[in-house]
């Protein structure tokens, strides 16, 4: 019988798959048809370090609407060159005359497992970008550094777009998304802000594409998302569904390695003023009507840059935000084991972790009870973290694919 | 040819050749040379009436003299070359009445431009067709001596993690094989060999079963052929400070 990736990731003893492959430029800037196999190339292992990258939304704390990817930095062997630039005979770029250099070349990553007869399990592409640059070393090294497909959106400018009049965020979102030099490494999926709000002049808008979006986001109250190469712009909210449910300290088969950092208040990222311009010279600016939260939390108003949608829309769009920031949620840190594309960012969680359980009716006895969950017996908890299948919303998911873990960051659900 | 320790040159089957399979997928051609015994090429609707051929085209000629056909379930067939399957090697390499899964042949050294493999029937009869690797090789040389101590093992690549209960958690990435072989008594035939090899620049293939391929013994048995790296230096020494009695060498060898 076969496993799937959730019941082979139940087990403690993993044989684990990854491949990279690149899709070169052509010499008339379109892709090569087929992906080319790198980390076993002319009958040799290729790759000395496979690196690790991060999703993160709320990249900086209280920089609300956004999504980041980090690069990642490969390490391949380069004794025969292969990594050389494109005029060295050697190189996987040459002849020169059939395909263009190695810079915005494609690489994606494909991880997932084996089972012991041999079988793939849940193999997916984790990571897929464009390389950046190639730094050679005297140790016959060449290190790769790679962009997520998020890079491109900052080589073109908005005003590429000539937008002129009023235009919802949607209609910004999908002209930015919809063009074939976009596609080329996005598939293009149509937005679904949380609030459609309409940018009143829409050619006043200027940056780069990804300036843009995440502007949009924040006038929005939604996040910008590319996950591979699946993208998506909707709403800052958990999947309905739990996605995976961790079990840490005093449970029988944990899955958690260990808890990095346990922020039991998150209080860094409580907000109970947001504040925007008028028209006039002036601020529209709402605080929390709770003022124990006001009392706790008593901060410098968030600064929202609300100017390019209607004036009459500002207000709803903050009273959006102070809604969900004004809330202290715990913020939970923890390393796991490598989970392919189960999990991503804005996915709903469930953690149980037990700190320190004592007996409730005082010293045990050999017999009292057989296990930590024993609630007769040893129900009273005590220590640092204690989590009781609570539910959490992932914000940031390091995927480390050298060491093969997780490195997950989630905010509790209030 | 004898039955000590053996080196040969590397896999002349590349992603530079050319793989024509009678109905077998060739995007994954290179599950023939990747020497991964999980991969493998495997016929799609055959049965034993029908054979499937696999043909591989070399970018120039290339020069051979063994071929080890790997994890597979022939019990009839055939390995030639020429233009069309039509040449047979000598002695003539074929199964008939087969029933291992790892086979080692080798003949005179031939050029050859094409290859054909053909299989006709399985061993569990109507079964689809499948090998695993196809090594195409030519000897390098073989020791006159084998070596007076031989090291061999396997090295993991993995990661070995404990949960929260202290139980272990192990990630395996990749198994490879290393040696550590010293020779006491080197002839200078041998010593000429081991310097051919450390100055080759290239892997070779390391068997230590020296072609004797009735061992069951893990290290020694027919698909027991590992493409190495020299990794220690080069360095014969005298033996009782004297000429002309044999030297000593260490070789260090890692599978690549």
């Amino acid at each position: 019988m076969t496993l799937t990736l959730a019941q082979t990731l139940k087990k403690n003893t993993h044989k684990v798959i990854r491949r990279c492959y690149i899709k070169r430029r052509l010499i008339d800037g379109t892709y090569e048809s087929n992906w080319q196999r790198i980390d076993f190339y002319r009958s040799r292992d290729q790759v000395i370090d496979w690196g690790a990258f991060s999703l993160e939304i709320d990249h900086n704390p209280g920089d609300i609407g956004t999504f980041e990817i980090s690069s990642l930095q490969m390490q391949f062997v380069n004794t025969e060159g292969y990594w050389n630039v494109e005029s060295d005979s050697h190189s996987i770029w040459a002849p020169s005359t059939t395909y263009l250099n190695r810079k915005l070349t494609k690489l994606k990553i494909e991880s997932g497992y084996l089972d012991s007869s041999g079988t793939e399990i849940g193999v997916a592409t984790v990571f897929e970008g464009v390389i950046d640059k190639v730094a050679m070393s005297e140790e016959q090294v060449a290190s790769v550094t790679v962009l997520p497909y998020s890079s491109v959106l900052t080589h073109y400018l908005i005003t590429d777009l000539a937008l002129t009049g009023s235009k919802t965020v949607s209609q910004v979102v999908n002209a930015i998304m919809n063009q074939s030099k976009i596609t080329t490494f996005i598939p293009y999926v149509a937005a679904s802000p949380t609030n459609n709000k309409t940018v009143t002049d829409s050619a006043s808008l200027s940056g780069n594409y990804w300036t843009i979006l995440k502007q949009m986001a924040q006038l929005s109250n939604s996040i910008p998302m590319l996950v591979g190469t699946v993208w998506s712009f909707a709403p800052r909210t958990q999947t309905s569904e739990i996605k995976w449910s961790f079990l840490g300290a005093g449970t029988q088969f944990p899955d958690i390695f260990k808890i990095t950092k346990f922020d039991d208040e998150g209080a860094e990222r409580v907000r109970t003023v947001f504040q925007c311009d008028d028209d006039s010279g002036g601020k529209i600016t709402v605080t929390s009507e709770d003022p124990i939260l006001v009392r706790k939390y008593l901060n410098d108003p968030q600064q929202i840059d609300l100017q390019s949608i209607d004036l009459s829309d500002r207000l709803p769009v903050l009273q959006s935000y102070l809604s969900y920031w004004e809330k202290s949620r715990p913020i939970l840190e923890f390393t796991s084991k490598f989970m392919v594309n189960i999990l991503s960012t804005l996915d709903k969680i469930r953690i149980k972790s037990f700190g320190r359980v004592l007996p409730i009716g005082g010293v045990p006895r050999w017999g009292d009870g057989s296990a930590w969950v024993d609630t007769s017996i040893w129900g009273r908890l005590t220590g640092s973290i204690n989590i009781l299948n609570q539910s959490y919303m992932v914000t940031r998911v390091q995927k480390d694919l050298q060491n093969w873990v997780f490195a997950i960051t989630a905010e509790k659900i209030v | 040819m004898g039955t000590n320790l053996k080196f040969y040159e590397d896999n002349k089957l590349t992603e530079l050749c050319t793989y024509g399979f009678t109905s077998a997928n060739e995007s994954v051609s290179q599950f023939l040379y990747d020497r991964d015994p999980t991969t493998k090429i495997i016929s799609v609707g055959s049965d034993d009436d029908t054979d499937e051929v696999f043909q591989v085209t070399f970018p120039s000629p290339v020069l051979i003299d063994t071929i080890f056909v790997l994890g597979h379930n022939i019990k009839l067939g055939t390995l030639r070359y020429g233009t069309s399957d039509d040449i047979d090697f000598s002695p003539i390499l074929n199964w008939s009445g087969n029933a291992t899964p790892n086979t080692m042949f080798s003949f005179t050294p031939t050029t050859v431009s094409k290859l054909f493999l053909r299989l006709q029937d399985a061993m569990i009869e109507d079964a689809q067709k499948f090998v695993s690797n196809f090594v195409a090789t030519k000897l390098i040389g073989e020791v006159q001596k084998n070596p007076s101590k031989l090291d061999f093992g396997y090295k993991d690549a993995k990661i070995v993690g404990q949960t929260y209960t202290g139980g272990s958690y192990t990630a395996l990435f990749g198994r490879k094989a290393s040696i550590k072989a010293s020779f006491t008594d080197a002839s200078d035939t041998d010593v000429s060999l081991f310097r051919t090899i450390h100055d080759l620049g290239d892997p070779v293939f390391v068997q230590m079963n020296g072609g004797v391929n009735s061992y069951t013994q893990d290290g020694f048995r027919t698909q027991d052929i590992f493409l190495m790296n020299w990794v220690n230096d080069f360095e014969p020494k005298l033996k009782s400070d004297m000429i002309g009695i044999g030297a000593l060498i260490d070789v260090e060898m890692k599978e690549v």
